[in-house]
């Protein structure tokens, strides 16, 4: 039997590079991942018992915080959670700024996602460039809702804050903008010879290993699953307006990535939607709430990154009585475990950041050797060898 | 057929109770004894969807609610087991359903359910030295936080 | 890249003689958005030292202390900016409108937290039988203001309807020992009240 020395590499905890805390163990044999654990929890906040204590309106402020890149979706989620315990629909105002607010979140986040993915792939311009456009859409959410994170928009039984009429042509203007600049982005990512070769086969997911899981969002959609919170079990504006999901079929991380960009034209479309639906009218934009009954109560928003499912539970008090959160980045995590076993080093920086872990939720990955469980690279060294290995196909030397 | 029909004509006799709040919320509550079995059929038979298990806490009893998404009808059917005492035991789902195992470690730590059967209970949220027997989910454990001082 | 496509080469020059998104502040000074939500503030006259703002915040950032020295009452609440979400759950709450309301000051970083805390003052109405704390003194007159001719079922409210058209000299209401019937129409807590509800005429209950 040879000598096969098993190597772990350690990615985090704690790391300039990486926004999170996190933590992956990756064991490899040479250049091959076989196994992977995920160790979290260095975020942990106890966001559940917190819950507990606030009042029912606090909540929001509670959840908007779990994220900072999809803040929107935990207080749609448990918006739709009470609205559902208390059997109630919010107006069709309140419904149109909601979707105009969880689709702006969408694009800006995809367009995060997309900057990132650049950079570990070593491609800083994208990075720069993605990052710069998303500064128009963050800039918007300012002066629709007063921040550029954290909009306080939601409450149980409508929205907080209406759009004024003359809020919209600057935000049709940001939009007509935004879509030129996402077709530059798509077609750079489809037509790029090394992305290609980069990124098609790298990290696939078959739909055994989406189902084993229970994997959502883009991830799942890449690898032909259909599924969309916002098709499927349609609330807000989205059954109000035309658009469709984005599915694709090979379940890699090229797919993923022409998943999502395809994903923000289609929010570019819903926004615009929406917009000519409130435009010019007045409306309500409250149900007002003045007590929870006893009851419990699901509630679910497809966010960026997928599904983020809310379960409440109400005893007729003041507060929840429980309060399950679960983001969808609690599920695509996970799927590291199929997707990198077998894959090698270089690229499991790529296949990290394909999944989009909104690290809120989880961790960094380390790499140790198993024989000797001396730590063997950081998570610097694998973006270095990412880097590396999209030099080599450049160069031509990797077909 | 409706998905209510469609899960009684499944889970027939083992069903102790259906709540349907809404066409598209479903909660059904079954005994520990049958939870491996319901659960197999929810997600092999129906290929339901895992989402999320939650554990609560109810004062004296325990319960854990398993959610499955049912995609094509657009619901979510939650599978209720009740659990008695203090120190439950329920089987691990973690041979049907391999995602299950974080949330299993999640409601072990926090909720101190036991899970039989699962390959590796142990911390996942809480640090590795957090004192035994100290459930921060359960409700006896709750304490009102004090605003720390500057 | 070894080939850069024209659209890039295009956005490359765009990017290159455009100006730059990132401003220079601090050098510069930024305008914040028109609805940005900034640190809030208390207005000196329309606040009435109700407290709303301060049940209704999510992180408890506002203290309201109730400070009793020498028979005199005082109510302070205070803001805190480093605990506060900027959420704008207190201007929502505040039953005159505009007591405390988000401005669109940013720049709050400090030293000391002393310096950008925001506090306001209201004179208390204590309970001349017991000391305790009625409420605050502005804050029952704007319920009088707001109940017109049904503030005359409450006995507080009288008081502080009759306190102001008439020189109040202060000393008519005296109390002898436990409370009586009598002490139904005087400047009472609510506690103190409920006593002489259940008491008659001769301090029997």
């Amino acid at each position: 039997m040879k000598n096969k020395k098993r190597v772990i590499i350690p990615i985090g905890p704690y790391h300039p590079l990486l926004e999170e805390p996190e933590f992956f163990s990756l064991y490899c044999d040479g250049e091959t991942v076989v196994d992977v654990e995920w160790e979290a929890g260095y975020n942990h906040r106890a966001i559940e018992k917190l819950s507990e204590s606030k009042h029912w309106d606090q909540v929001t402020f509670l959840v908007e915080r779990i994220c900072g890149i999809c803040s929107t979706s935990h207080p749609f989620a448990y918006c739709n959670a009470v609205e559902d315990i208390l059997g109630i629909t919010v107006p069709e105002r309140a419904k149109y700024i909601r979707s105009i607010i969880g689709e702006m979140e969408r694009i800006h986040s995809h367009l995060l996602w997309v900057g990132l993915a650049g950079h570990f792939l070593g491609y800083n311009t994208v990075f720069m460039w993605a990052w710069k456009y998303r500064e128009t859409i963050l800039d918007m959410f300012e002066m629709i809702t007063g921040n550029r994170n954290h909009y306080a928009m939601f409450r149980i039984g409508g929205v907080r804050r209406d759009i004024e009429d003359g809020d919209i042509p600057s935000l049709r203007k940001v939009l007509g903008e935004m879509e030129g600049k996402l077709e530059m982005l798509t077609r750079a990512v489809l037509d790029d010879p090394v992305l290609a070769v980069r990124l098609k086969g790298v990290g696939v997911l078959t739909r055994r290993d989406i189902k084993d899981f229970g994997a959502v969002g883009p991830v799942a959609r890449a690898s032909g699953v259909d599924f969309d919170v916002r098709k499927d079990d349609p609330y807000a504006a989205y059954p109000l307006v035309k658009w469709k999901v984005i599915t694709t079929g090979n379940g890699d991380v090229f797919d993923k990535a022409v998943v999502r960009l395809l994903e923000t034209f289609e929010s570019v479309s819903i926004i615009r939607q929406c917009l000519d639906a409130i435009e010019g009218k007045k409306g309500e934009i409250e149900n007002q709430v003045r007590e929870v009954p006893a009851g419990q109560g699901i509630g679910r928003h497809e966010a960026p990154r997928g599904e983020c499912f809310h379960y409440v539970r109400s005893d007729g008090a003041n507060s929840p009585v429980r309060h399950k959160i679960r983001a969808p980045s609690y599920v695509n995590i996970p799927t590291f475990k199929a997707s990198c076993t077998g894959q090698t080093i270089s690229d499991v920086a790529i296949i990290l950041a394909g999944v989009d872990p909104c690290y809120c939720c989880t961790e960094r990955v380390a790499v140790y050797d198993a024989g000797n469980k001396k730590k063997l690279y950081g998570f610097p060294e694998l973006v270095e060898m990412s880097r590396k290995k999209t030099e080599r196909i450049i160069k031509g030397e990797m077909k | 057929m409706k998905l209510a029909d469609s899960l009684k004509e499944k889970l027939g006799e083992r069903i102790r109770e259906i709540n349907i709040h809404n066409e598209r919320r479903i909660y059904l509550t079954v005994d520990v004894k049958d939870l491996l079995e319901c659960a197999g059929i929810l997600f092999r038979e129906m290929d339901g969807r895992y989402i999320v298990a939650s554990g609560a806490d109810n004062s004296g009893s325990f319960e854990i609610l398993y959610h499955f998404g049912f995609d094509r009808q657009g619901s979510v059917v939650s599978l209720r087991v009740l659990l008695a005492g203090k120190d439950p035991e329920v089987p691990s789902l973690s041979a049907v359903i391999p995602g299950i195992t974080y949330i299993e470690r999640e409601m072990w730590e926090l909720l101190g359910i036991r899970f039989t059967g699962h390959p590796g209970l142990r911390h996942f949220l809480l640090r590795e030295d957090w004192p035994q027997g100290n459930y921060p989910l359960r409700k006896e454990g709750a304490t009102e936080g004090e605003k720390s001082e500057e | 890249m070894k080939k850069p496509k024209i659209r890039e080469l295009c956005e490359a020059l765009r990017s290159f003689f455009s100006r730059p998104f990132t401003t220079t502040f601090p050098l510069t000074a930024h305008e914040p958005a028109k609805k940005f939500r900034g640190k809030p503030e208390y207005n000196e006259d329309t606040c009435v030292g109700c407290g709303a703002c301060f049940q209704v915040c999510p992180s408890k950032a506002i203290d309201m202390v109730d400070e009793i020295k020498d028979g005199l009452g005082r109510r302070i609440l205070i803001h805190h900016p480093k605990d506060c979400l900027f959420c704008g759950e207190c201007e929502r709450n505040c039953i005159t409108g505009d007591g405390i309301k988000l401005s669109r000051i940013f720049d709050i970083a400090y030293f000391d937290e002393k310096d950008v805390q925001d506090r306001i003052e209201h004179e208390l109405l204590l309970c001349k039988h017991c000391g305790q704390v009625i409420g605050a003194v502005k804050h029952l007159t704007w319920i009088r203001k707001k109940l017109g001719n049904l503030a005359f079922s409450q006995p507080v409210l009288i008081s502080r309807f009759t306190g102001e058209i008439r020189l109040a000299t202060g000393a008519e209401e005296s109390f002898s020992g436990e409370t009586d019937r009598t002490d139904i129409l005087k400047t009472v807590c609510p506690g103190c009240r409920r006593l002489a509800f259940i008491s008659d005429e001769g301090g029997e209950r």
